[in-house]
């Protein structure tokens, strides 16, 4: 058995368990224009997720919603007992930051900061002292072999590079679940697939749950299960994609 | 079809006017500070234009001719704070403006249209805000144009440095709206103004690439550190020896020189302050940034130290304020001393002149206001994603704060310390005492200046907590969803 196969094993057993993250008939607008028209639909542990669509369809708006950044007009969203749309907004920002992992297409690492810095950022937000912050982040850029960029800053760097820190950021408080939107969207295919080849990777060793929103199918072919989301609305589930590459 | 070398006029106006609600409050607020500048202005050629046979006025500073140059010093000075305020106003809604300079570039404009493009807008923002101002100035002059009968004392000269007062009874103004500029003094101020702001804006477009990609705004990543210190080292130093330096070698003979020779000093010590700010900021973010746990700190320490031009570009304004303010204080103490304190005079003087400080303070806060939001909006998608990622809002604000305040701190206090040790310089630490005659030694005004200094910081926190209500609006997801 690969490693791969062996991660991928563990990885069913976890998704047999309750869902972790649900939604329940979501519906968001911004102003006149609906975004959502009543989504329904849970997450695992451990599984990796993709929530596809064209430009518009409201995929982006489903995983704000699923990471407590966009509170629903309507439905709910629950992340294991809490419903999380019924919370505040300050505890909607606690659970992201003790809990989920946030990745994004742009500008998600402060350009002043350096490498080890942007890393160790959450934890120090979380109350951990500086030396173990940035002991902890530097095992984590070397897990993503960029340890050598530890004091370069984003404006330095390439965009996979910029890419595999934000990862390394995202998961450096172990979440529970990490939330990617078109986290490759601004890579060449080269960068794009090693940064998902690790993100993946570490996510399937640590047990992290992960969803992912993209409209590259190469992309959700890394994913368990892929989700479609069309004019707002679950339009398919297809589960278990038999060309998914490897990680 | 014959096709120009350039953009036409008429192109460039509506190219230039063409933009959203942030470029229309900028276009706002230039014209404003460009009205304010223009009757500063004409205000100080008024006060010049004031002649024997005008007035008298209800204050003192206008009947006595002596003062005249004081107060057109004054009005010019106001319109340093003015200048940066129209300068920090250049930067409200950059980010926008910049993509649409870039989309002209790419629509086949080149980097020259680009920049006429920017300096026509700030050129007709001016030009809108001076006609405004001559405007004010000219509309003001005939509704305050009010004189009533009253008996005031004014200042007769008998002999050199002899002047008796004398009650006299009559009409009398409030301001000098008896008399008038000359009409090329009018048509001058109007006109310089817009180009001077265009000028400007073309020098502030130096360091930056118009590409049809974007704008690339290049900074220098080290500020000079040696430079400043030795204008700020020469200036204060030359101060503080001026006096004794005069003595020693008898060179008390021309006061109007020595007066130049001792603003000269000054200036050399304004522009180290100016100048060294970035480089203190580097320098309290070099300090800070690998010992502090805060993530607050962290990240408006890496910011100093990435971006110190930013923080000390703020300060400009404050800083001079706070140099004019602290020899403003010196000077007053020393007054105290050697004039009669029956006589109001000095006093109703000197409460004028911190009027038109607390004035400029205020200016140079609003200019701090605009560097503050900006800089908010500027970032936005940094800021953004933190929020996503659940850094608290407080952090955020905290980060701002700290990036606008630390450096102002030790600058502030150099430049307090700097304009008390210019004024002991130049007018001594002892003097005769009016009443006894005594030597005595002048006190430092140390009230005055920890209200000046305190006041200030707190006046430039105050107006940045402001600039925190763009914070909400910034940390918006959608910023996430575009690139920068």
């Amino acid at each position: 058995m690969t490693v791969a196969a062996a991660l991928r094993a563990d990885s069913d057993a976890e998704m047999n368990r309750s869902p972790l993250l649900s939604a329940r008939s979501v519906v968001v607008s911004y102003g006149r224009t609906p975004a959502l028209r009543g989504v329904t639909m849970s997450v695992g542990g451990g599984e990796i997720v993709a929530v596809t669509g064209a430009s518009g369809s409201g995929k982006s708006t489903l995983l704000l919603c699923l990471a407590g950044i966009l509170r629903p007009d309507v439905g709910e969203v629950r992340f294991g007992d809490r419903v999380i749309s019924a919370e505040s907004e300050a505890a909607r920002s606690r659970l992201r930051r003790r809990e989920f992992g946030v990745l994004f297409q742009f500008g998600q690492l402060v350009p002043e900061l350096s490498a080890v810095e942007n890393v160790a950022l959450p934890l120090l937000l979380s109350g951990v002292r500086r030396r173990p912050a940035t002991t902890a982040a530097l095992e984590w850029l070397d897990r993503f072999g960029i340890a050598d960029l530890a004091d370069s800053r984003p404006p330095q760097m390439s965009g996979g590079q910029g890419q595999r820190v934000a990862v390394a950021r995202a998961m450096v408080t172990e979440p529970v679940v990490v939330f990617a939107d078109e986290p490759t969207g601004a890579l060449d295919t080269l960068a794009g697939e090693q940064v998902l080849a690790q993100l993946v990777r570490v996510t399937r060793e640590a047990g992290t749950t992960v969803i992912l929103v993209t409209h590259d199918t190469r992309v959700a072919a890394y994913a368990d299960r892929e989700v479609v989301i069309r004019d707002g609305m679950l339009d398919e589930v297809a589960t278990g994609s038999s060309d998914r590459p490897t990680s | 079809m014959t096709a120009s070398p350039g953009p036409r006029g008429a192109t460039l106006l509506r190219l230039a006017i063409t933009g959203g609600s942030a470029d229309r409050m900028r276009i706002l607020l230039t014209a404003m500070g460009a009205a304010a500048g223009t009757l500063a202005l004409l205000a100080a050629a008024a006060v010049v234009s004031i002649g024997p046979s005008d007035g008298p006025y209800s204050s003192d500073v206008l009947n006595e001719r002596g003062l005249h140059q004081g107060v057109v010093i004054a009005l010019i000075l106001l319109c340093l704070p003015l200048l940066v305020f129209v300068g920090q106003c250049s930067r409200i809604g950059a980010p926008a403006r910049d993509r649409r300079l870039a989309a002209f570039r790419m629509a086949g404009a080149t980097p020259a249209d680009a920049v006429k493009i920017a300096a026509t807008e700030t050129g007709l923002a001016a030009a809108l805000g001076s006609l405004l101002g001559a405007g004010m100035y000219l509309s003001g002059r005939v509704l305050l144009d009010r004189p009533h009968v009253d008996t005031v004392t004014v200042m007769r000269k008998v002999r050199e440095n002899l002047f008796v007062g004398e009650p006299v009874t009559g009409p009398v103004w409030n301001l000098p709206t008896d008399v008038i500029a000359p009409w090329w003094v009018i048509a001058s101020v109007v006109i310089a103004i817009p180009i001077a702001a265009g000028v400007l804006s073309v020098v502030a477009l130096r360091r930056v690439a118009l590409t049809p990609q974007g704008v690339i705004r290049r900074q220098p990543l080290r500020p000079p550190a040696v430079l400043p210190a030795i204008l700020f080292a020469a200036g204060a130093g030359g101060l503080a020896a001026f006096e004794a330096v005069v003595q020693a070698f008898g060179l008390d003979g021309s006061v109007k020189a020595l007066a130049a020779i001792a603003l000269l000093l000054l200036l050399l010590c304004g522009a180290g302050l100016l100048l060294g700010g970035a480089a203190i900021a580097a320098g309290i973010g070099a300090l800070l940034a690998p010992r502090v746990n805060n993530p607050a700190l962290l990240i408006a320490s890496r910011r100093m130290i990435a971006a110190p031009y930013t923080a000390s570009r703020a300060s400009t304004a404050v800083l001079l304020a706070v140099l004019i303010g602290a020899v403003v204080q010196g000077v007053r103490e020393n007054f105290l001393l050697i004039t009669d304190p029956n006589e109001s005079f000095y006093a109703d003087t000197f409460s004028l002149v911190d009027a038109v400080l607390a004035l400029a303070i205020a200016l140079a806060a609003a200019s701090l206001l605009v560097t503050a939001a900006e800089s908010v909006v500027e970032r936005r998608q940094t800021l953004a994603a933190l929020a996503a990622a659940g850094t608290p809002r407080g952090v955020l604000a905290r980060t701002i704060l700290a990036e606008t305040l630390f450096p102002l701190v030790p600058t502030c206090v150099l430049a307090a310390a700097a304009g008390s040790v210019a004024v002991r310089g130049v007018l001594g630490a002892e003097v005769s005492a009016f009443d006894s005659g005594a030597t005595v030694p002048v006190p430092v005004p140390w009230t005055e200046l920890a209200i000046l200094t305190g006041g200030t910081l707190a006046v430039t926190a105050a107006v940045t907590a402001l600039a925190l209500l763009f914070l909400r609006r910034s940390t918006d997801i959608t910023e996430l969803r575009t690139a920068a």
